[in-house]
């Protein structure tokens, strides 16, 4: 069954899904270049794995979920109990159903960048830092 | 003698041995240098190596077989991998190898150390 974008969602910490446009998650891993002498092709070893995210919500005043999103960018560390601001956030490739295609992941919201534009809707474009492992597969 | 482990390095650094004079410099700025031996010493090897947990415990051996500094280690091809040849050819035979100071380590990631280790190549009193 091949998927579309009507199968995939945002979750927000314990909330109900947020309405989003787009999202996409890139997860990258360090390759760390353990070539020695004497030799002439490259030797690599896995290094440590890093993941960024984006999404597009629809800006809706009435939403509470989407709104503490957007609002956690504002929030300081005194804010979050002294430690660091981490939100847990939910990337579903396949609905909010378990299993395969769904991801989660603590995260700071690094950017949000809201705009308005004639005939089109309200939109809101953050991007998050993924902080520590990711749990969910493909 | 102990058998410093065969890892392939991923930096080398070489220094030529020295020889023993010295400069003396008179008021008026004209000297003259005198020899005091004919054999060359304290010719200097730094390596680096990228290396697992394994790799790693295996160097700081050869340091704790050696007493660290006292005896002489020999060293393997693949420690001097490419330049073995070049190595043997500008390192005179009467020197031997030592460790110069303690091998040091830099963690890098779960498994992976990146290890400094300096050697001098001592001329013996009865070399």
């Amino acid at each position: 069954m091949i998927l579309t974008g009507a199968d995939g969602l945002l979750k927000y910490g314990s909330g109900t899904c947020v309405k989003v446009r787009n999202w996409s998650l890139n997860i990258s891993r360090d390759a760390i270049d353990v070539s020695c002498l004497n030799t002439y092709d490259r030797e690599y070893v896995a290094g440590l794995r890093s993941a960024t995210g984006s999404a597009t919500l629809y800006y809706d005043p009435t939403q509470t979920t989407d709104r503490a999103l957007l609002n956690s960018i504002f929030a300081d560390n005194s804010d979050c109990g002294g430690t660091t601001c981490l939100e847990t956030v939910s990337f579903f490739l396949n609905n909010c159903a378990s299993g395969p295609g769904n991801f989660e992941a603590e995260a700071i919201i690094t950017s949000v960048s809201p705009a308005v534009e004639v005939g089109a809707a309200t939109a809101v474009q953050i991007s998050f830092q993924i902080s520590g492992p990711i749990d969910g597969t493909f | 003698m102990a058998d410093f482990p065969a890892i392939c390095p991923v930096s080398r650094r070489f220094k030529a041995a020295q020889f023993p004079t010295k400069r003396f410099t008179s008021i008026s700025g004209a000297g003259t240098t005198r020899l005091y031996g004919s054999k060359g010493f304290d010719a200097t090897l730094d390596v680096q190596f990228l290396v697992d947990d394994e790799h790693l415990v295996r160097i700081t051996d050869n340091w704790d077989e050696s007493y660290g500094t006292y005896l002489p280690i020999t060293l393997p091809d693949a420690v001097v991998a490419s330049n073995g040849e070049l190595l043997d050819a500008i390192v005179p035979d009467y020197l031997e190898w030592h460790w110069a100071e303690p091998p040091s380590v830099e963690s890098l990631n779960p498994g992976l150390h990146r290890v400094t280790v300096k050697l001098v190549a001592h001329l013996e009193i009865n070399g």
